[in-house]
């Protein structure tokens, strides 16, 4: 349930924040309400509060399964340790799925608002709603069997430990790179944004997805393989 | 009441809360706003999505009204030795694209296979076809709309009923004619056409019911309404656009006729027979047994 209500919640919650800070900027004029409600900064802030709170409501899937007792039954049962995998990653897949239709429902309702409020079109980001579930998918190919391994909190520990270390490794090398190269990276990484490398987004886009659902299914089968060995890293 | 009595009342009920859902408000905003504001622009999205899942609702609400219960409502993935159901939802409607484009070209394009790939490079081509094959699974909740009540609720009722011939013509035609509207609004094939809009909806129905067929297999084969909204939305978002690069030879201007996307069709067509056989095969298998 949670993953269908948070797109609303967080789109609410953001949209209060802005208008209450806009309490003072009448400028835009009498539907500044609406206008900033629905603007492309609050959507694309919503967006990423989302990817990030969900992300973590995806681990909750495995929340306290990482006790000796359980994984040991896990393992005696006659479906065994593969079917109980098999039922979480297909349920973790699952909630990607709920996070995306419901994503996409909040947007066709704020676009419709906008509309009949101030008679504006919006943007569709629904290209952005298709990379993040793919990368939803993806974070979770790796993070799953590193919690299997070590248990919850230590596996979660050493996914942000990674992330940091590849996002303090990528700005180290952006900065010791000479400035013209630099000039160069971020003019390609704007120019893929805005769609200018058309071609290569969308062939990028496209392994990226393929990547992710391939990555999702290895880490299936690197989780069965890891799961009796995590066990001795869980509590009583 | 009979079983046979109740299962048509509630085949009936579904029928008219279907149109009437999708049709109440598609006519109110086609009247109002006009076929391409609310339908073709993002000004309007959430009452496309309402109209979409008519079907869908229209499912809830006869099992509500009916005290059904959720027997046979079809939702579980049921991906246990169906993965290969999943990848025929796509590849089958990729494979009609590609056969449809050859087609073109041999009778539009007059065998002019010179243009093949549209002038297009192999990086645009690879992008193209890997993005839409990875759109298309997640489009399916759009389709679920529509494939939860057709075949997770109308096929049900109907099969015992007329037969599985009589489900794949009669449902086949009910489907098209719930289209009716958005037809006749210029959804399908505009306005401007000879026969308007009588043989826009003819046409609608005759592909509906092809189509139909590989969407009833489909579910009859896994228990699972996902596949068929997998290919449903590979037929509606792009799953045949991979049959435009085999297009070549006819002029930018042409302007194909609701008849010449007919004959075009004639490979999805024959595709949905072989479906249709292989339902009537394994009923025969069924009764034997």
């Amino acid at each position: 349930m949670t993953v269908i209500v948070l797109p609303f919640i967080i789109q609410a919650f953001l949209t209060l924040v802005i208008a209450i800070l806009s309490l003072s900027d009448k400028s835009v004029g009498d539907d500044w309400i609406v206008r900033t409600l629905t603007s492309d900064l609050i959507r694309i802030v919503a967006i990423a509060l989302g990817f990030l709170s969900v992300s973590g409501l995806l681990l909750s899937v495995f929340h306290g399964d990482d006790k000796k007792l359980w994984a040991y039954f896990t393992a005696s049962v006659p479906q065994g340790v593969k079917k109980y995998l098999y039922t979480k990653y297909v349920l973790s897949f699952a909630m990607c799925g709920l996070y995306f239709v419901s994503s996409y429902v909040a947007e066709t309702l704020v676009a419709t608002i906008r509309w009949f409020a101030i008679g504006e079109e919006m943007g569709s980001f629904m290209s952005i709603q298709i990379i993040i579930f793919f990368a939803l998918v993806f974070m979770n190919s790796f993070v799953i069997p590193l919690m299997l391994r070590f248990g919850e909190k230590r596996g979660s520990l050493i996914n942000v430990i990674i992330i940091l270390s590849l996002a303090i490794a990528a700005i180290v090398i952006l900065s010791i790179l000479p400035r013209d190269i630099q000039d160069k990276v971020f003019e390609w990484l704007s120019g893929f944004m805005t769609g200018e490398h058309g071609d290569l987004t969308m062939l990028l886009i496209g392994l990226f997805s393929a990547l992710s659902v391939v990555a999702y299914i290895l880490s299936y089968k690197l989780s069965c393989k890891l799961f009796m060995t995590g066990v001795n890293e869980y509590d009583k | 009441m009979t079983n046979k009595k109740l299962e048509a009342k509630r085949l009936i009920i579904f029928i008219l809360l279907a149109f009437g859902i999708s049709w109440i408000p598609a006519i109110i905003l086609n009247c109002v706003f006009g076929y391409h504001e609310w339908f073709e622009t993002y000004k309007m999205p959430f009452f496309a999505l309402i109209v979409g899942f008519g079907p869908a609702l229209a499912n809830i609400i006869t099992r509500k009204l009916t005290h059904e219960g959720w027997h046979n409502s079809m939702l579980h993935l049921k991906l246990k030795g169906n993965i290969k159901y999943y990848l025929i939802a796509i590849l089958s409607v990729v494979t009609m694209g590609i056969a449809e484009g050859v087609l073109a070209t041999i009778i539009y394009g007059k065998y002019d296979f010179s243009d093949i790939g549209g002038g297009m490079n192999g990086m645009q081509i690879a992008g193209n076809v890997m993005l839409t094959l990875s759109v298309v699974p997640l489009m399916a909740f759009n389709t679920f709309g529509e494939e939860f009540g057709w075949r997770g609720y109308m096929n049900q009722k109907m099969e015992p009923l007329l037969g599985t011939t009589g489900t794949v013509i009669v449902g086949g035609i009910i489907w098209g004619l719930w289209h009716a509207e958005m037809t006749v609004a210029g959804h399908n094939f505009g306005t401007e056409y000879d026969g308007y809009p009588y043989l826009g909806i003819l046409s609608k129905c005759i592909t509906c019911t092809f189509l139909g067929m590989g969407l009833m297999w489909l579910t009859k084969k896994t228990g699972s309404i996902y596949p068929a909204a997998i290919m449903h939305a590979a037929n509606n978002f792009g799953g045949k656009s991979i049959g435009q690069y085999f297009i070549s030879g006819i002029p930018e201007d042409y302007s194909p006729a609701v008849t010449d996307n007919l004959i075009v069709s004639i490979p999805s067509f024959i595709l949905g027979l072989v479906f249709f056989i292989l339902m009537l095969c394994d009923r025969k298998k069924e009764k034997k047994m």
